[in-house]
């Protein structure tokens, strides 16, 4: 059951990650400002997190699978707007930017999930 | 008593979709937790929120429960799960902020994802406390706000969203269980610090 819920969440964040990879590559880019860039794509992918984690949550659980998706979301919108506007890598490897984004938004929550586990107890 | 009919329309609204928002994934994963938390049941139970009942297979067989909910519809599914309990549970409409049992009536009280939605819950919880014999035990399985960024940037982004259909995802019970003068024994954190098992214990006197 574990290893189900491993890979449901790994699918879910690098789904966002992705999807907002391509949502942001075509239509935030263009601002041309990197700054204003960023804060767009994140708030997009933070958006497309919670859109996106509703499909997710019925089959791998709640707040398990909302908060690292949308943190997948705002990853990804951060990261492929700013490297689309300095143009570090061509279009069609900002997808796989967005989905290691994801990957990396799996990991960051995993992590932190080992840091708080059982904070205080007598 | 009164009932708090916003709160109720709220929930008979969610009652339509609960099980399948509620009772697939997010059950499966929360199982091992509810079940460690209700394994502690003993004497006379009161549990809070009742729902559909999706809690009610990882109780203990055995038990003696008298279950709440404000929501009529919630209540209606949830008759089927008390029939196939293996034990006894009442089901009563009742608003958590407004008990109709006398002080001191159980040893035990339960929660499980109640204070996410009780509009005042400081007035909730000191309505448990009435309700609880002096010393007796309140178990809670919640979801709260967190103190990590991100995650707490995440839930207050949130909050707004899932307030309107649903649960508030920002509340700090523990702080409200201090605030109703409970003592926090034990705290067990099984999603960052979000999703947690809370023992509290009611004041002696």
């Amino acid at each position: 059951m574990r290893l189900y819920f491993v890979i449901g969440d790994l699918m879910a964040t690098t789904f966002c990650g992705w999807l907002t990879a391509v949502t942001v590559s075509h239509w935030i880019s263009s601002t041309g400002s990197m700054v204003l860039a960023m804060g767009l794509g994140m708030a997009v992918g933070i958006m497309i997190g919670m859109v996106t984690a509703l499909g997710f949550m019925p089959f791998f659980g709640a707040m398990e699978v909302m908060l690292p998706v949308m943190l997948a979301g705002k990853l990804s919108g951060m990261l492929v707007a700013m490297g689309s506007v300095m143009h570090w890598l061509p279009m069609a490897w900002m997808d796989a930017m967005g989905m290691l984004s994801g990957v990396l938004a799996f990991l960051w929550t995993t992590l932190a999930q080992y840091r708080v586990k059982d904070v205080y107890g007598h | 008593m009164a009932i708090d009919t916003k709160t109720r329309d709220k929930w008979d609204r969610a009652a339509t979709f609960f099980d399948i928002s509620a009772g697939l994934g997010t059950e499966k994963r929360w199982e091992p937790f509810k079940k460690a938390l209700f394994s502690h049941m003993d004497g006379d139970i009161l549990f809070m929120a009742a729902g559909t009942g999706l809690d009610f297979p990882c109780f203990p067989p055995g038990m003696t429960v008298t279950a709440i909910d404000i929501s009529p519809k919630m209540l209606e599914k949830a008759k089927i799960r008390a029939i196939n309990y293996q034990g006894r549970i009442d089901l009563l409409e009742m608003d958590v902020q407004s008990l109709a049992f006398s002080d001191g009536r159980f040893d035990q009280v339960f929660t499980s994802c109640t204070f996410c939605s009780v509009p005042d819950p400081v007035a909730g919880l000191m309505e448990i406390r009435r309700v609880l014999k002096p010393g007796g035990m309140l178990r809670m399985f919640e979801h709260t706000a967190s103190g990590i960024f991100p995650f707490n940037l995440m839930l207050h982004l949130m909050n707004p969203i899932s307030r309107i259909f649903g649960p508030e995802v920002t509340r700090d019970t523990l702080n409200n269980l201090d605030r109703a003068r409970f003592a926090i024994l034990k705290v067990e954190n099984h999603f960052l610090d979000v999703v947690r098992s809370i023992h509290a214990k009611a004041p002696e006197m």
